[in-house]
């Protein structure tokens, strides 16, 4: 057996790197609100107020694109907090769906 | 129907019996909803790794229902025994959260009533010749957007 003269050394995760990796390779999943003729918009705005912890003018912007695009895209995040959001949104009947972000 | 502010966000609602009488009707119908309504999967992209979220999301959503029943059931007593025999009207009182709470319950009752009626655009609501077995679910459905609007409107 021969003895390395040259000590190999490993190289060490930086956790703060594989972090950042790891958010540029996974996209995330997006939050989508689906229009409807039924909820009204008073309501959307107050329940995206409430789930979002958002002020009520970009409330309401995402309110507006749901009423007049038919959808709006709400947020984009990773799988179990995309699923956190559309839970909640549920839980006050708003229409919501989650796709994988491209 | 009165509605009374009373500062830090709450408020009371004042009303006569009937009134009173038709709100708690109203809410003893909750939930309409049907939990399989529920579904986190987009329909034109169905993502496969999803299908097992559904049922989750059923579940959790039925389980909220079960909780919101219990709840409201505690609330409407509570109401029907601090009202007063000698006084005509009902002071039914809310903060911020009570409010949510309440156009939450109403958005269900609205929500399960458009379904039940199979979903008809606002045009269809207003112009179809409606059967008479259809009006209370119609009644239901924009009594609940009534108060709703008022509970916001008081948010607000």
């Amino acid at each position: 057996m021969r003895l390395n003269a040259n000590p190999t050394v490993l190289p060490v995760a930086d956790p703060v790197t594989e972090q950042k990796t790891q958010e540029v390779t996974d996209p995330g999943y997006l939050v989508i609100c689906w229009d409807d003729p039924v909820n009204l918009m008073d309501y959307v705005t107050h329940v995206f107020q409430k789930v979002f912890g958002w002020e009520r003018v970009k409330a309401e912007k995402h309110m507006l694109e749901v009423h007049e695009n038919g959808k709006s895209m709400l947020v984009r995040e990773s799988m179990e907090m995309a699923e956190h959001y559309v839970h909640q949104l549920h839980r006050y009947n708003l229409h919501a769906t989650m796709e994988r972000s491209e | 129907m009165k509605l009374i502010r009373q500062g830090n966000g709450s408020f009371e609602l004042r009303m006569e019996e009937g009134e009173w009488t038709a709100l708690s009707d109203l809410l003893g119908q909750y939930p309409l909803t049907p939990a399989n309504h529920h579904s986190l999967n987009s329909k034109d992209r169905p993502d496969p790794d999803l299908k097992e979220s559904d049922q989750w999301l059923r579940d959790s959503v039925s389980n909220h229902q079960t909780e919101r029943e219990v709840q409201l059931k505690k609330w409407l007593s509570n109401v029907q025994a601090d009202h007063s025999g000698a006084d005509v009207e009902y002071p039914v009182k809310f903060d911020a959260d009570r409010a949510d709470w309440l156009i939450e319950i109403l958005n269900d009752l609205r929500v399960g009533s458009w379904l039940s009626l199979g979903c008809p655009s606002p045009e269809e609501i207003s112009g179809k010749t409606w059967k008479s077995s259809d009006w209370p679910t119609l009644w239901t459905m924009e009594a609940s957007g009534m108060y709703q609007s008022i509970l916001l409107k008081a948010l607000s």
